[in-house]
């Protein structure tokens, strides 16, 4: 079991997520514009009307802006992989899972998330 | 003295059909927990769970053995299984009971099922006169790991 790096819990479409806090590059409170992109809608899943945290990710392409819901600094915690055999069935950007007392949380790659999903440079 | 050889089943329903699992594929019987739900993943993998120290997949067989899918009751649990090396957390919509049958009592899947379900199926065998579907393991993962990877 290792320790992931600091992170950052992420709401979106009522879903948490982590993700290393290294990849984000600044947090801001913005209005949800008609082509702001969501977490959730990244993953093909329903955001919701409140995404309205802003993170900045960067990436090798540029910067991507993703909306959530809530954000909030988390300390270190236990990583564990998913089973071999599923990795290769779900969203390349999910590299693993984090540990939160009992429950599991997917820890997201972000700069993953951008390559896959092809977004534009902002 | 002529020995007769019986196999353990555990009968649990898959929406209201009555299906079968060898119990040398079961480890274990949970109650309901609702999975970490994992971008991207099939129709099948409701999610993950952590369980003493393991992280399961939750399988829903009902969609791969053409069922519907009726949500989580009291009644509901999730059957830990392991065959060859892979371990899933099976939803089942109520475990009913385990019972001892003799193996020669395991009849052939009739040839009239449909071969998307038959697939799955290591035969019939009839428990308070009604029959009872038997589940291979073997199949039922290599569906799961092979076909969606592919698809």
């Amino acid at each position: 079991m290792q320790q992931a790096d600091g992170l950052l819990l992420l709401v979106s479409g009522g879903r948490r997520y982590v993700v290393p806090r290294r990849q984000v590059s600044a947090l801001t409170r913005s209005e949800v514009g008609a082509a702001a992109v969501t977490l959730a809608g990244a993953f093909g899943e329903q955001p919701m009307t409140d995404e309205r945290y802003a993170i900045t990710v960067a990436s090798q392409t540029g910067t991507l802006v993703v909306h959530v819901q809530q954000a909030d600094l988390w300390a270190n915690l236990p990583q564990l992989a998913l089973p071999p055999w599923l990795t290769q069935q779900v969203h390349p950007a999910v590299i693993g899972l984090v540990l939160d007392d009992t429950s599991l949380i997917p820890l997201v790659d972000l700069t993953q998330l951008a390559c896959e999903t092809g977004y534009e440079a902002t | 003295m002529v020995e007769i050889e019986t196999t353990s089943l555990l009968l649990c329903r898959l929406a209201d059909e009555p299906h079968a699992l060898l119990m040398s594929d079961v480890r274990e019987v949970i109650r309901w927990r609702v999975p970490t739900p994992i971008p991207g993943s099939p129709e099948t993998i409701l999610g993950v769970i952590h369980h003493r120290g393991v992280v399961l997949p939750v399988v829903d067989l009902r969609p791969l053995l053409g069922l519907y899918t009726p949500p989580p009751t009291r009644s509901t649990r999730l059957l830990i299984v392991e065959h060859g090396g892979l371990e899933a957390a099976l939803v089942s919509d109520a475990v009913v009971d385990i019972v001892e049958i003799e193996q020669s009592a395991v009849e052939p899947v009739p040839a009239s099922l449909a071969a998307a379900q038959a697939r799955f199926l290591a035969g019939l065998v009839y428990w308070a006169e009604q029959p009872v579907a038997l589940l291979t393991l073997a199949t039922l993962f290599a569906a799961l790991t092979v076909d969606h990877a592919a698809g």
